[in-house]
Formats: C-alpha cells, structure tokens, sequence
C-alpha cells in the first residue's frame, strides 16, 4: 500500500514536473520592431540609399516541436532627391528627381525554433515568408510625377533570435530577404515608372511580449 | 495576474503605437511638392534608335517657332532659333534655308521648334495630426491648394525622305524643356532666355548620338 502511495506521488510529481516544463517553454511572442531597409538589384538602381524609416510588427507562435507560424505586417519608406541627368533606353531626362518607394509587407510565415525554453536567454529562429507586398513608387521629374502603384505577390527568409529579458518582455532582432514580383506595372496615361521585381533586405529590432 | 500584465501591456502599446505611427508619418512620408527654392527646369531627350544619325549630313531649321497654345510666334522665337542653329551647326551638319532644296537633298533632316505654357491647380493632402479620444493619430486631410504654369518647349527633328509611319512623319529625336514659368529656376535659374539657351544646350549635350 505504501508502495501503491510512493509511486502515486512520483506519477503525479512526474505531472507536475511535465506541466511545468510545458508551461516553462515559450508559446508565443507578440513584437514590434523598429525596421530598416535596404534595396537590391532593380530597386537600388531606382533609390540605392537605405531607409531608416519604418516599422514591423509580428505574432510568432512556437509549438512543442519547435515549429513556428505567424504573420506580420511592416512598412518600409525610401526616398531620395537629386539634380542631374538619368539615361534610359531611347532618351534622356536632366533635373530635378524625386524618388520615393513605400513598402508595406503583409505576410504570414512558418518556421524552426532552435529551442524553445524559457530557460535559456536567447531563442533563435529560421523562418520562411510569403504573402502581399503593397508596392507605391514614385518618380518625379520637374513637375511631373509618374507613379507606379499595387500589390504584389512576394517571398523570402528571415533569420533571427528573440531575447528573453523576462517578466514577459523579450527584445527581438532578424533580418529578412523579401522579393516582390513584378504587379504587371500601373499605367497613368500611359505612362509609366517602371514594371519590375523588387527586392530589399530588412534588419528590425524591437520589443515583444512573450508567453 | 499574467492578464493583467497582458492588458498592461497592451494598454501601453495601445497608445504607444499611434503615437510612433504619426511620428512616422510625419517624418518619413516625404512630399514632394513645389518649392521655391528648387530648380524644376528639366529637359527630356528621346529618340529613335533604329535611325543612324551618323548618316546626317545637312539640316533644315524651320525659322518660325510655334506657339502651340493661341498666337501665331513665340515671344522667345529669337533665342529658341539662334540657340538651336548654333547646337546644329555645331554637330557638324550644313544648314540649308531653302525647305524645297532641303527635301531633295539627301541626308537632311527637318528641324522644326514649339512653345507652349500649362496652368495646374494641386490640391495637396497629407497626414497630419488628429485628437481622437484623446490619443493623437495620423489624420489625413485634403488642406490646401496652389496653381502653378509650366513653359514648354518642344524640338522636334524628322527625316522626310523616310516613308510614313501610320500616315505620320516619324520623329527621330525630340528635345523637351519644361519649367516654371513663374519662378527665376531656383538658384541656379535666371531669366527665361537664359534657361530655354541652358536647357537647348542640355538637350544636346545628353544627346551624343546625334554626331
């Protein structure tokens, strides 16, 4: 009987023990980053100066097997001024250029936690990202502005860590390669500022609460 | 206890986030509208790069420049004409005053030259600050307006021993200056004769082909 009582208690310790170690794992992180931008290929020959301007913010959830999947929103903002000449296939344009890009990624992701305790400081992480990227690009030359607007289809990988600073606080830092394929291009009066891919890679670090 | 964190935390970044939205807007959402201060003088070049402009030898100038919004001459005919016979001349083509005798040279192009002014009325928008609740948010408003007139002047150079072109004369190469006509240009501006002689001069400057 005394037995039959031992080994009740080490059954329901070994419970207590798996409940905690399940509620001590990290279910999921809500963050909001500050982001920069860097443009690749097409884009920078459009605005080759990165942006300081933007923000991200994101819902990770972890599961036992260290899977993630979540989805976020950001918005990326570039924009450069210049005085000079621009050459393109059958001309050229001399003056004044303003450029500009908006990027606003809405995106959902699936991915591997390296671990996923809250024991340990630092949970890095790999994820894939697909979704819609709202693409808005500007040109203007002198006083006229060609603009090329829409949603494109868009893909990348992301590398990062979230930082467990505790009381349900965690700081989080990644960064991500993203490519937009082209939306077919937006004519106004047929005329046009371009038809292409972008792509551009983004370094965020932010807050999150984790639980 | 942890709900009550939760809700801590959101209540914070309830507010924190609205107010890091209206500084991004405000920062970072670059408008480029009119100024006083900038040079909006541009020139536009474009041309056709199936013909061989190597093969020019001569050039006819018509000597009258158009005013393409009413009157019959432009006010800046002189300049516009003088300029122009000195760019062409200088690519080393033989100018021919005669239009008959220009069309049965060969390896002659026309040369032909119009004006015209634009007036625009901008209503801008933009994102500004709003009270709502007592949270500031980014309030997007339609608030003001300006009117601006743009100059243009359009070269226009065809080779008329080619056959036409859905019933049209092809243009090889056209030259295109636009700017504020109330405005002196920005610090680098000065009088309208000077920018229609600097913006000439541009259009084949960026045009190298042409010798």
């Amino acid at each position: 009987m005394k037995k039959l009582k031992l080994l009740s208690v080490i059954f329901l310790f070994s419970l207590l023990f798996i409940s905690k170690e399940g509620f001590s794992q990290i279910k999921y992180s809500f963050a909001f980053e500050y982001s920069t931008a860097f443009n690749l290929g097409d884009a920078s020959n459009f605005i080759d100066k990165p942006s300081w301007g933007g923000f991200s913010t994101s819902f990770k959830a972890i599961t036992n097997k260290k899977i993630t999947y979540g989805g976020e929103i950001g918005w990326n903002i570039f924009n450069t001024d210049f005085t000079g000449t621009t050459t393109f296939e059958n001309g050229a344009v001399t003056g004044y250029q303003g450029r500009y890009y908006n990027y606003v990624p809405i995106l959902v992701n699936v991915g591997y936690a390296f671990q996923n305790s809250r024991k340990s400081k630092i949970t890095p992480y790999i994820q894939a990202n697909v979704g819609a990227f709202y693409i808005d690009q500007q040109l203007q030359v002198g006083v006229a502005t060609l603009e090329n607007t829409g949603w494109n289809f868009g893909f990348g990988p992301e590398l990062g860590l979230i930082y467990n600073a505790g009381n349900n606080l965690g700081i989080t830092f990644n960064a991500k390669y993203n490519y937009a394929l082209s939306n077919g291009g937006t004519n106004y009066g047929e005329k046009t500022v371009g038809d292409g891919t972008y792509s551009f890679f983004n370094v965020n670090i932010g807050i999150a609460y984790i639980q | 206890m942890k709900k009550k964190i939760f809700s801590g935390f959101l209540s914070k970044m309830a507010i924190v986030i609205p107010v890091f939205f209206a500084v991004i807007f405000s920062s970072c959402y670059y408008d480029y509208g009119l100024d006083s201060d900038t040079n909006y003088d541009m020139v536009v070049t474009l041309y056709n790069n199936n013909y061989d402009f190597a093969t020019v030898q001569n050039y006819y100038l018509d000597p009258t420049v158009r005013s393409l919004d009413g009157g019959n001459t432009s006010s800046y005919g002189s300049t516009i004409i003088s300029t122009l016979t000195s760019n062409l001349n200088d690519l080393g083509w033989t100018q021919i005053t005669d239009s008959a005798t220009a069309r049965s040279t060969p390896n002659t192009v026309f040369v032909g030259s119009g004006e015209f002014t634009t007036t625009t009325t901008e209503v801008s928008c933009g994102y500004g600050y709003g009270g709502y609740y007592g949270w500031y948010y980014p309030d997007y408003y339609c608030g003001y307006s300006y009117t601006y007139t743009t100059g243009t002047v359009a070269i226009l150079m065809a080779d008329l021993s080619l056959p036409l072109t859905d019933g049209k004369t092809a243009i090889q190469w056209s030259g295109t200056l636009n700017g504020l006509t109330n405005s002196s240009g920005g610090s680098t501006g000065g009088t309208p004769q000077q920018r229609i002689t600097k913006g000439i001069n541009q259009a084949f400057s960026q045009s190298p082909y042409l010798k």
